[in-house]
């Protein structure tokens, strides 16, 4: 294959991510992916992909990529300095891709996250169903590892071209550094004091720096549990707040382990994830209780504007 | 609480819950549900514990009234039936000594020395219950009650594969490198979890799992062995 896609420079920490795996879960096999799966699904959008294509996650300093062929791409997430050459471009919409065109990302400006995605998608085998990169279990992706200065990517047959769309600022999450995430309120709820769950929803929380792929750890005022944290360990998903006995709350993200032992405090909701996503360490959050049936009106909201978006390039 | 119960886990999934301790009788509840609601609803994503379900659905092709009307539906169906024999593993660990982090805590805890320690953790057969926490970790069911000891306040940041623990109630062994919690005992030198086998685990649901002490000089033996291919895991069958 000539469709070549070189690293110059590989950027902080940039994986192959898809819509994850997650047929395997009962394996203990965890799911991965797109941390920010909306971002992800948006790229691949704007440029005629299905929305599950793998793309670039690149993570608070971009790469530096030279492309060997003509192509289309497109950059959502993150907002950073991009340039083609010497030329600034834009996020959230799709770019036309000349041979030897040098793209770079640079540092994250505002959010954590960018998702490139190219024409056809990248030429990534699958394994055990998924393109997705698993670092901690050293799988999927490239080699199950990050990239890396003089790494080839090759690129799939790019797409026909696609009408040029823009994405609807509803669909768009603006990233702030303070922010609400609504909750539902988790299975060991009971497991908490009233003053610890009323410490939860009233309290400021601070994203440490002990955080990645699989998690946000909190810092803040303790939760108070009226009994050991401690549960027979059991299904996580993707948004659910752990809080162990020493009271400092930790969110789960694509990495996860399937399953957890600690007190479940709340979930966040499907609509809030994407927020969650871009969060940085020393952003800070409150959480917010809200209904399932809100949560759900949320939810299909904003896949209503992804289908909508969808059928505008057909 | 009244069981079974169904609780939230976010808006696109379920926790349902057949009990709250360690037994095979609720084990056999929550793998028949499981089977059961399967076949009811092919899209969604279940992970099974010892005590519960957790059901995941595609929110865009199924609403939470219908998985929940589903759910209760299939909890009048739930029958039980246990099955006492699988496949036995047997599983070399070098106990205490470099790997065994936390052995003089776990043995400190339970008034014990760090060969009793050793004893009761390996006379026992264990009982495969679920995997989970990372790809191939076994929970095990059946450890000595001499030995239980709570999970460490905060968890280590990386915790090395193939480490034995103890958290609770519970015994597994640790299949890739993670954070964690569980108090280290020991380590096997096998690798749980092999991207390039079929299946990649080593370990199902439903096996017996028995732990061989090995001094420092068998560990490095079979660790020569499997790289050079040479070792081969012991795994007969067993009834209980």
């Amino acid at each position: 294959m000539n469709n070549q896609i070189r690293v110059k420079s590989p950027g902080l920490l940039s994986t192959i991510q898809d819509l994850g795996r997650n047929r395997l879960m009962h394996l203990g096999i965890p799911e991965s992916g797109a941390v920010d799966k909306k971002s992800l699904r948006l790229a691949n959008i704007l440029i005629g992909n299905p929305q599950h294509e793998a793309c670039l996650e690149v993570t608070f300093i971009g790469p530096e990529l030279e492309f060997t062929y003509d192509t289309t791409i497109s950059i959502t997430g993150a907002g950073a300095q991009l340039k083609l050459n010497s030329q600034e471009i834009k996020l959230n919409t799709a770019i036309n891709i000349k041979k030897g065109d040098l793209l770079s990302v640079g540092l994250m400006n505002s959010g954590l996250r960018s998702y490139i995605a190219v024409s056809g998608g990248f030429g990534i085998p699958n394994i055990l169903d998924s393109k997705s990169t698993y670092l901690k279990g050293k799988f999927g992706g490239l080699d199950g590892r990050t990239l890396k200065k003089g790494d080839i990517l090759h690129g799939n047959t790019p797409n026909k071209a696609s009408k040029a769309i823009e994405i609807p600022k509803e669909l768009l999450t603006p990233y702030k550094s303070h922010v609400t995430l609504r909750i539902l309120p988790g299975p060991e709820i009971h497991n908490f004091s009233q003053d610890g769950i009323f410490t939860f929803l009233n309290e400021k929380y601070t994203v440490s720096e002990q955080s990645d792929r699989m998690g946000y750890r909190l810092n803040g005022k303790k939760v108070e549990l009226n009994k050991s944290s401690d549960i027979l360990s059991s299904g996580l998903t993707f948004g659910t707040i752990q809080i162990p006995n020493n009271g400092e709350p930790i969110i789960m993200l694509a990495d996860r382990q399937t399953t957890g032992g600690y007190s479940r405090m709340a979930n966040v909701i499907q609509a809030d994830h994407c927020k969650l996503a871009q969060l940085r360490p020393g952003d800070s959050i409150n959480f917010k209780e809200i209904s399932i049936k809100e949560a759900t009106k949320l939810f299909e909201k904003q896949e209503s504007l992804l289908t909508n978006l969808t059928s505008k390039l057909k | 609480m009244k069981y079974p119960s169904i609780h939230f886990s976010g808006d696109s999934a379920f926790i349902v819950r057949f009990g709250d301790t360690i037994s095979r009788k609720i084990h056999q509840h929550v793998l028949t549900f499981e089977t059961l609601i399967k076949k009811e609803n092919k899209n969604i994503i279940t992970i099974p514990s010892y005590t519960d379900v957790l059901v995941s659905f595609d929110p865009t092709s199924s609403s939470y009234k219908n998985i929940y009307k589903s759910i209760t539906q299939t909890l009048t169906q739930v029958e039980q039936h246990t099955s006492t024999s699988g496949r036995i593993i047997h599983l070399p660990v070098l106990y205490g000594k470099k790997f065994g982090l936390d052995i003089d805590h776990v043995a400190r805890h339970n008034n014990l020395t760090e060969d009793e320690v050793i004893k009761l953790h390996s006379n026992t057969t264990y009982f495969v219950y679920m995997l989970g926490f990372s790809p191939g970790f076994p929970y095990l069911g059946g450890l000595s009650e001499q030995l239980f000891t709570p999970r460490k306040d905060t968890p280590r940041a990386k915790i090395e594969a193939g480490s034995v623990g103890i958290a609770n109630q519970q015994t597994g062994v640790y299949s890739v490198d993670s954070p964690g919690g569980w108090q280290i005992i020991g380590k096997t030198p096998v690798p749980l979890f092999n991207i390039t086998d079929n299946p990649p685990v080593l370990i199902q649901p439903g096996d017996y799992i028995q732990f061989m002490p090995i001094t420092e000089h068998e560990y490095a033996t079979i660790e020569k062995d499997l790289k050079n291919k040479k070792f081969k895991i012991q795994i007969n069958s067993y009834h209980e």
